[in-house]
């Protein structure tokens, strides 16, 4: 089965390098610029892994569209990895009280992004 | 005049209007009225200003035809108008510049900026120094309590300290934050700062609307700052005992906070000055009240914001707008690392897919998707 994995992400020489890692895995990919759209598309193809940067402009950033997700019972089962140039603590803590399932801090290794992918799809499957 | 003509102008700081030969008015935009009076239809209401253009109207002067004229305030300012062909037909365009607020930032304030700099940072941080020394358990102003000295020290260091921080905010790059901002968060810390002037004034503040999720990215120390310093000026200017409206919306990408203040008018003149610090022809007493306005305004541009005055008919609004979310950027250099990750790890990843695509298909686990 492919699973569908949404990247949400504004920069769009980073969605692009995500997209290319992905590319080596079997994924239907999806892609929003922003939060707003990311989290409409969310509710469209309903993916199984969402990658979600923090700093975005627009009214929604990363951390609020997670708390949309994760708020949502039609949406709570999307696996969020947050993406993000800051690692600090605080922002690790902002990012699990807005449900975040995962943290990677940029630039983070393409092997770990798939295989944290692939890791959380399985798990999904199983469940 | 055609709508796209309309429409540019309107976007322009300068006053532009648009005249006929004989010296009607076809079209001012906003910036123009507050420059100088003028009704459509009509000829300008500055004798001076009509006879420059008739004369420019039957061929006498030669376009562009630059002259001087004053505001007629009580304070006039310098504007400096440049006639000129329209860009279309036969008819002429005036446009108008404040010359008097150039003048000012250029040589005034850089002037000041510089004394600042160089005689007043060290004075003042040591007086905060020696105040929080004084306030400290056992410190001299627990021994002396109503000590005018302290009083008037703590006076002075507020104003020094706004005069230090505008010159903090004028340096490029003073604000380099990328703080995650709650605004909703920080209007409430603002409004708790200017509670005490809202109580002495009796102004009351409302909040009309509240988007508790409007974020922005910056410092928050000096939006915080720069907010309060907003609603100081806002309640300064507000009549005492009134009501002022107060809203925190978010739409598309952008973050705004506005005042509403109902049957309050605000002369072109302190329109003008309002974002002038120390104002332009002012008395010295009003000279504080001047400073936080600015700060403010330079603190929301540092942001990629604005504040602007806006007046309807009733009422006068003041606006803080904010780009809503974290700056949009391209971050070249985190791109270059990322794609450096990217080609250190990419033979590994060709290796593992191509070992997958040589085992033997799995079986289908037959999971299902998470929301389907």
């Amino acid at each position: 089965m492919t699973h569908r994995i949404l990247i949400v992400e504004d920069q769009a020489d980073i969605r692009k390098l995500i997209r290319m890692t992905l590319e080596f895995g079997d994924f239907e990919l999806h892609e929003a610029p922003d939060g707003e759209s990311g989290l409409n598309l969310a509710r469209a193809v309903r993916p199984h892994v969402m990658l979600l940067d923090v700093m975005m402009p627009g009214l929604l950033d990363g951390y609020q569209v997670c708390r949309h997700i994760k708020q949502d019972p039609q949406l709570r089962q999307i696996q969020v990895i947050m993406l993000t140039a800051r690692g600090q603590a605080a922002d690790v803590a902002a990012g699990e009280k807005a449900g975040a399932d995962a943290y990677l801090v940029k630039p983070f290794s393409p092997l770990e992004l798939i295989d944290r992918v692939e890791a959380m799809v399985t798990s999904a499957a199983s469940t | 005049m055609n709508d796209a003509f309309r429409l540019l102008f309107d976007q322009v700081k300068s006053g532009v209007v648009w005249v006929q030969r004989n010296g009607n008015v076809r079209y001012a935009n906003k910036a123009a009225v507050q420059l100088t009076p003028c009704m459509l239809g009509r000829a300008f209401l500055d004798p001076m200003v009509d006879r420059t253009i008739r004369s420019a109207g039957q061929g006498l002067l030669q376009l562009p035809f630059q002259f001087e004229i004053r505001t007629d305030e009580i304070h006039p300012d310098t504007v400096r108008a440049v006639l000129l062909p329209a860009p279309v037909g036969n008819d002429l365009m005036l446009v108008l510049n404040n010359v008097s607020e150039e003048r000012w930032y250029t040589q005034a304030l850089e002037n000041l900026i510089r004394y600042i700099e160089a005689e007043m940072a060290k004075p003042i941080e040591l007086l905060v120094g020696d105040l929080q020394a004084m306030e400290a358990p056992g410190g001299a102003l627990h021994r002396v309590s109503d000590s005018r000295l302290a009083v008037n020290a703590h006076d002075l260091s507020k104003k020094l300290g706004k005069l230090s921080d505008l010159v903090k905010v004028f340096g490029s790059g003073a604000i380099q934050r990328d703080d995650r901002i709650e605004m909703a968060g920080l209007v409430r810390a603002a409004l708790k700062i200017v509670s005490a002037m809202l109580l002495d004034r009796n102004v009351t503040v409302t909040l009309a609307e509240m988007h508790e999720e409007v974020t922005v990215y910056g410092s928050p120390e000096w939006l915080t700052r720069a907010v309060a310093e907003y609603l100081e000026h806002v309640v300064q200017t507000a009549r005492r005992g009134s009501v002022v409206e107060l809203s925190l919306t978010g739409t598309g990408t952008r973050a705004m906070l506005r005042t509403r203040n109902r049957g309050l008018f605000v002369s072109n003149h302190d329109r003008r000055s309002a974002f002038v610090p120390f104002g332009v022809g002012d008395g010295t007493g009003q000279a504080q009240e001047r400073i936080g306005m600015a700060l403010a305004r330079y603190v929301v541009e540092q942001h990629g914001g604005s504040v602007r005055i806006e007046d309807e008919f009733e009422s006068v609004d003041f606006v803080i707008e904010l780009p809503a979310g974290a700056p949009a950027s391209q971050d070249g250099q985190l791109s270059v690392e990322q794609a450096q990750r990217y080609a250190r790890d990419m033979a590994q990843l060709m290796a593992r897919s191509a070992q997958r695509r040589a085992a033997p298909p799995k079986t289908a686990a037959g999971g299902t998707g998470p929301a389907s």
